[in-house]
């Protein structure tokens, strides 16, 4: 779909932990790549893996992700 | 609980299971290629000698080509698309359709021009590389921007 994505606070908890784009790819299973695409709202994660995220930072889903762009 | 995978190793650190996810991840680039060279040159020393008339060497050459085709390329394509994330699914889907709309584009405008007599007939092969260049562009830039 081409369209508005959303924001997410994706960078600032990663960066309250202290971890690196790498860091964070690794523990989810994807690339690092996709982190930065996902951090930079240049795309936005399947319910499964923003389901991983929620869990890993042990927060819901929408306190990471904000669909009002 | 939650079922542990290949990237949830007690103890490793995210870095360390990053790298090895992009050395698994080149090595589907680079092992089939490798493979694919040695066995082509397997080919050419096993049976190089033979007269290309005698077709030894032609059917043998073919047989390999037409097994990597319908065995190996699946065998691979459906490993790596198993392995890759969905950041990289989706750079992949989008670029196919780029790809797509342009065959259909080019490959419709090419027809009918050439029908016209103002072109050569349409050369798959050129339109496969005209349509590849912007294809890998495409993917390249939504996967690496």
């Amino acid at each position: 779909m081409i369209g508005e994505l959303m924001k997410n606070r994706l960078k600032v908890l990663r960066a309250e932990r202290d971890w690196s784009q790498a860091e964070l790819a690794g523990r989810l299973g994807v690339s690092r790549q996709a982190i930065n695409a996902v951090e930079t709202g240049k795309f936005d994660p399947s319910l499964p893996l923003a389901f991983k995220l929620a869990r890993l930072f042990n927060l819901k889903i929408e306190e990471i992700f904000d669909d009002e762009a | 609980m939650t079922r542990l995978n290949d990237n949830d190793q007690v103890g490793a650190s995210g870095i360390d299971l990053e790298r090895k996810r992009n050395r698994k991840y080149w090595a589907f680039w680079w092992v089939p290629l490798v493979a694919v060279l040695i066995a082509s040159l397997g080919f050419d020393w096993a049976f190089g000698h033979d007269d290309l008339a005698s077709g030894g060497y032609g059917k043998a050459r073919a047989i390999f080509g037409v097994a990597m085709t319908v065995i190996g390329l699946p065998w691979v394509a459906i490993a790596y698309h198993r392995f890759i994330d969905e950041q990289e699914e989706r750079a992949i889907l989008w670029s196919s359709l780029f790809g797509y709309y342009l065959v259909l584009g080019v490959g419709l405008v090419w027809t009918f021009l050439a029908k016209a007599g103002l072109v050569p007939p349409l050369d798959f092969i050129i339109l496969m590389l005209v349509t590849f260049v912007p294809m890998f562009g495409v993917f390249f830039w939504l996967k690496y921007r």
